[in-house]
């Protein structure tokens, strides 16, 4: 806008209000404005503020008061009720750390179709020259070592879910552990683990059960925990009363299974079917889990802190 | 109702047991926000546990002490808080006023504005936890500024040229109906304002009205400052045009 008739209806929309109008009923109340601001509206409720507040100039006029009052905010406190922001600092290292496991994954896993001596030998040369560069774990008692020899068929993935892959990248060697070796001292049959997989790995699969005779299996997909009571040849979503999203699963037998996921949340059930919230000291995410029974466990959270019990959660000992 | 498990939980995360706030009155306040946000919230328990981890827990925890009247919670909120009050309020009403607001405001949230005899009823129980206890204290703060200000207020003419805050007038052009215009136009602009969609005319308010930065506007309305700059100037261009046919049919 240049020409003088412009700059008039600019200064004229500086002018231009409503005739006052005093508070009415449907003017929107500060915890509504606040919640506003701060993005706690959405939906129905969000246009309902926006076509009130276009139409009412006394709401204009505390939005805008609200807005030059943001300045007495702490910077740090204004950042935390963006939540935009607080998505930047998870999704990146996130992918990052989806990158890395899938990577690791991806070595640890020969392709059938490299079976040839030339193949195999040159395949072989080449996973170890990437191999090296991550950390391998190493196979617990008895367990196969699958790096080294092919694995015919589909083969268990454990990518912890997406949302919690923050915690990938500290957790990929204790999650390959887990995997291997979880339940150790409970005689869980390492072998027990490879057998679970029976259908192609999806994306986010982890999995336990007491031995490899116990039909019940459990296992996390997709962040949810599933049962399975006949080997694993067909599984139910687990209805554990929480929404939440798990990321290990421990079932050291006996209808005794631990879950464990993100915000410190710990789930136990001694007879299958029923859970209980578990007290767990710190709202952390949570990586791995690993049972002795229903009273013995411990936990690991994704910045590397074990917490262990030895009386079903009621106290929680920390160690790094 | 809010599930037990699900209750324990989020109160365990609000760490409401640091101002001796209990678990029930704790689940009341959840209950109390739930209802507030959406009547139907408590048949849909997906939306309900989404919903209740969304809230700002650690503050609603810390206004529920505050509420009750705990000790250490009201010492936390003072140090936490009150610089923010008078900041905000000094802010809105510079040269001494604003401390009266503030001041005002604190005593009404420890709830001193009955009559004596009365329960004490703190204005916290307002707070819900749908935003920050910051962002709410400042909301508190701008809607009492502004209806002291309304109630003040006698008339509201439009106001002149030279008033504070008005664009400068520009040099004066060689225009014969541009006196006319200018007078055609104060009385056309609300007209085709209000023949704007709402989010339109919102956005004009909170650009041109409320002088708020393109960013505020944008965080409002859910879209980036970038989006607001060019929808705010084709709105304000849509409402010039129906400006001028008017006002240059009734120079014609």
């Amino acid at each position: 806008m240049t020409n003088p008739r412009d700059r008039s209806v600019e200064q004229g929309l500086q002018k231009a209000r409503l005739p006052p109008a005093a508070a009415t009923s449907s003017c929107l109340d500060p915890e509504v404005l606040a919640a506003w601001a701060d993005g706690g509206l959405s939906g129905a409720a969000l246009e309902s503020a926006q076509v009130h507040v276009a139409d009412c100039d006394r709401c204009q006029d505390i939005l805008g008061a609200m807005m030059r009052t943001e300045v007495a905010v702490p910077t740090d406190e204004r950042a935390a009720v963006h939540p935009w922001r607080r998505w930047l600092t998870w999704a990146v290292p996130a992918t990052a750390a989806a990158a890395v496991v899938a990577i690791s994954v991806w070595l640890n896993v020969p392709d059938a179709s490299r079976r040839s001596e030339s193949a195999a030998a040159g395949a072989s040369a080449a996973r170890e020259r990437s191999a090296s560069s991550l950390p391998t774990p190493p196979p617990a008692p008895g367990r196969r070592d699958i790096a080294a020899e092919p694995v015919p068929g589909p083969v268990q993935a454990a990518a912890p879910p997406a949302a919690l892959a923050t915690a990938a990248k500290a957790a990929v060697p204790e999650a390959q552990e887990e995997r291997q070796g979880r339940v150790a001292g409970a005689g869980v049959a390492a072998a027990a683990t490879d057998r679970v997989a029976a259908e192609p790995a999806a994306a986010s699969l982890l999995s336990d059960a007491a031995t490899s005779d116990d039909p019940a299996r459990w296992r996390i997909r997709d962040g949810a925990a599933e049962h399975s009571n006949d080997g694993g040849a067909t599984w139910t979503r687990v209805a554990t009363g929480v929404t939440a999203v798990f990321t290990a699963v421990s079932a050291p037998g006996g209808g005794v299974c631990w879950l464990a996921g993100g915000s410190g949340i710990v789930l136990l059930t001694i007879d299958g079917e029923s859970w209980a919230g578990v007290n767990f000291p710190d709202p952390v995410d949570l990586v791995s889990v690993r049972a002795v029974d229903a009273s013995q466990a411990t936990v690991t959270a994704s910045d590397g802190r074990t917490y262990s019990t030895v009386d079903g959660g009621v106290s929680w000992a920390t160690a790094r | 109702m809010i599930p037990s498990l699900l209750g324990t939980w989020l109160y365990r995360k609000a760490q409401a047991d640091r101002w001796r706030v209990g678990e029930a009155a704790f689940v009341r306040a959840l209950g109390a926000s739930a209802a507030k946000a959406d009547a139907n919230l408590a048949a849909d328990a997906a939306g309900l546990e989404r919903y209740l981890r969304s809230l700002h827990l650690e503050d609603l925890a810390l206004a529920c002490a505050c509420s009750a009247g705990d000790e250490e919670a009201w010492q936390h909120f003072v140090l936490t808080y009150r610089p923010v009050l008078y900041r905000a309020a000094n802010t809105i009403s510079p040269g001494g006023g604003g401390r009266d607001l503030a001041d005002s405001l604190y005593a009404d949230l420890f709830g001193l504005g009955g009559h004596a005899g009365d329960e004490r009823r703190s204005l916290f129980r307002y707070f819900h936890g749908r935003s920050s206890l910051a962002t709410w204290l400042r909301a508190v703060l701008a809607q009492r500024q502004v209806d002291r200000v309304r109630a003040d207020r006698k008339t509201a003419p439009i106001p002149d040229d030279d008033s504070r805050g008005a664009m400068p007038s520009p040099a004066p052009a060689p225009d014969p109906e541009r006196d006319r215009f200018v007078v055609l136009m104060r009385r056309a602009l609300p007209l085709a304002i209000a023949g704007l969609a709402p989010a339109e005319r919102f956005r004009i308010a909170c650009y041109y009205s409320e002088q708020m930065t393109l960013a505020q506007t944008g965080r409002l309305l859910g879209e980036h400052e970038a989006t607001v700059s060019p929808i705010s100037r084709a709105a304000a261009r849509r409402s010039g045009p129906p400006s001028s046919g008017i006002c240059a049919s009734s120079i014609n």
